[in-house]
């Protein structure tokens, strides 16, 4: 099965950035972890309070070998990027500012995950701090014998014409008999991904349909219109259909991936050789 | 498919770039605690436009602060710069002494309670959002939305939402960048309240219903 021109920019850019960590996009949780796990507490850090579009750094200085002055060019230029972005996304943060995205993927998160039998999922919640500290303090906290993070990014692209929701979900053992299945590093938080029993990095993407890409104040006026309708029903399908994606691939057993691409009735699923998924779905509307 | 196609290869590819943004997040930094004091722009007057109004009598207009609450999930969480976590505690307290900072225009006067025919308010807050975030690399924005309940004597009803927001350059203290930044995005919101607050006096109450002030 031939893979689509888009999604191997998405494997080849996983398979180098994930080679320079030296840790592999995805590993499948081990099959002897499954009776063991007591209990599993989902802690889903989401480290944005609202929708941003995505806005590239400019690269005047990289461009021109470095320097102070290209620096501080750069500097007004991303000055200029940064308040013509927020401007145009103010419209749809204020159209969709009673919108629990939060809530909605916890809650679709937890009721995946929930009917995995063997994961004994306790509870789920959002934090806001996604760093190590702060990962490591929560899984210090919980009384949990397994934690679930499940950290999670939602923007719209420079253009404003895509949303993008990526979930980066990795499972830690925190029971003695969990965490044995794993050599754990000496040194580091202890939840970097090296230690996790299982991680992988879930992608869902859509666009607008209204305008098309290149015209960002038309393409936000889509996405606000009629109270955020568009945005609010796109990410509430967002988090449904990575909370499924999640609950399947907690299940896949070991063994190596296979790329394959499967059209679906909401749109095409693609499982890269390294393992990451992505979802590319039409608009809601 | 027109549509579909359109999310294109360098779409995903950034999408892969950013999930991977947490790979090399095992170099730990402990939240930055932010001190917020509310503190008016420097520099100028503020709130502006207190001199539009010349009808007014120097504090004829009563203000009476109800309950004001940070009802975020969080209520110490302030968003993050990088791998830069920036936390708070007392963040009502923040938004209670901007409010009380209105009084900074000559045309209100803070009350605990109105009296019986005085021209008067009473509000209640709530902090919806307050939280910085990354646009570029070196670019921040601080965005602060509060609900706003008025009420007459004790009896809301009409309530706002506001927005605040700024944008900078952070060159060289994300820390106090960052305050200087919330409490900018702060008394944008209070500009708008102040507003609000002073043609209700003046009995020519906006519109209420939906829609966020900026």
């Amino acid at each position: 099965m031939h893979i689509h021109r888009s999604h191997f920019a998405i494997l080849f850019s996983t398979f180098c950035l994930a080679a320079c960590a030296g840790i592999p996009p995805h590993e499948a949780l081990p099959l002897a972890a499954r009776d063991k796990i007591s209990s599993t507490e989902i802690v889903m850090p989401i480290k944005q309070s609202e929708i941003y579009v995505f806005v590239p750094d400019s690269q005047i200085a990289a461009a021109g070998g470095g320097g102070l002055l290209l620096a501080l060019i750069d500097a007004g230029v991303n000055d200029v990027r940064t308040s013509k972005a927020e401007a145009a996304v103010k419209p749809l943060r204020d159209a969709t500012v009673d919108f629990d995205f939060d809530g909605t993927l916890r809650d679709d998160v937890k009721s995946s995950l929930s009917a995995v039998p063997w994961l004994h999922v306790s509870d789920a919640r959002v934090v806001r701090d996604i760093s190590p500290d702060g990962m490591d303090s929560v899984f210090t906290g919980s009384s949990a014998g397994a934690i679930l993070f499940a950290t999670t990014d939602y923007h719209l692209s420079n253009d404003a014409d895509t949303l993008t929701v990526t979930m980066n979900a990795s499972l830690f053992g925190k029971d003695a008999a969990l965490a044995d299945l794993k050599a754990q590093a000496k040194d580091g938080a202890k939840t970097q991904l090296s230690n996790s029993l299982y991680h992988n990095t879930l992608v869902y993407q859509t666009t607008t349909p209204a305008t098309g890409p290149g015209d960002r104040n038309a393409n936000i006026a889509a996405w606000s219109a009629n109270n955020g309708s568009l945005m609010r029903a796109n990410l509430t399908k967002a988090a449904a259909k990575l909370a499924s994606m999640l609950a399947d691939d907690i299940q896949q057993p070991e063994g190596p991936d296979v790329p394959q691409t499967t059209n679906e009735p909401d749109g095409s699923l693609t499982r890269t050789s390294t393992g990451t998924l992505s979802f590319i779905a039409p608009s809601v509307f | 498919m027109p549509k579909r196609q359109r999310t294109g290869a360098a779409g995903l590819a950034l999408a892969a770039a950013l999930a991977f943004a947490w790979l090399p997040a095992s170099a730990g930094t402990a939240p930055v605690t932010l001190d917020l004091k509310f503190e008016p722009p420097s520099g100028r007057a503020w709130p502006e436009g207190t001199a539009q109004d010349a009808g007014a009598a120097p504090g004829s207009c009563h203000v009476a602060i109800g309950q004001v609450s940070d009802v975020r999930a969080d209520p110490h969480a302030l968003g993050a710069l990088g791998a830069e976590v920036f936390e708070t505690s007392g963040t009502a307290q923040w938004l209670r002494s901007g409010l009380e900072d209105l009084s900074r225009d000559p045309r209100i006067k803070i009350v605990v309670a109105p009296e019986p025919g005085d021209a008067g308010v009473v509000l209640n807050a709530d902090l919806l959002k307050a939280y910085v975030i990354n646009v570029t690399s070196e670019t921040r924005s601080v965005n602060v939305v509060a609900r706003i309940r008025f009420g007459d004597a004790g009896s809301p009803n009409d309530t706002r939402i506001y927005r605040g927001t700024d944008e900078a350059v952070t060159w060289i203290d994300d820390s106090g960048e960052t305050e200087t930044s919330f409490n900018t995005a702060l008394a944008k919101l209070l500009q708008a309240v102040d507003q609000d607050i002073v043609a209700r006096c003046a009995d020519s109450v906006p519109a209420s219903g939906g829609g966020v002030r900026n």
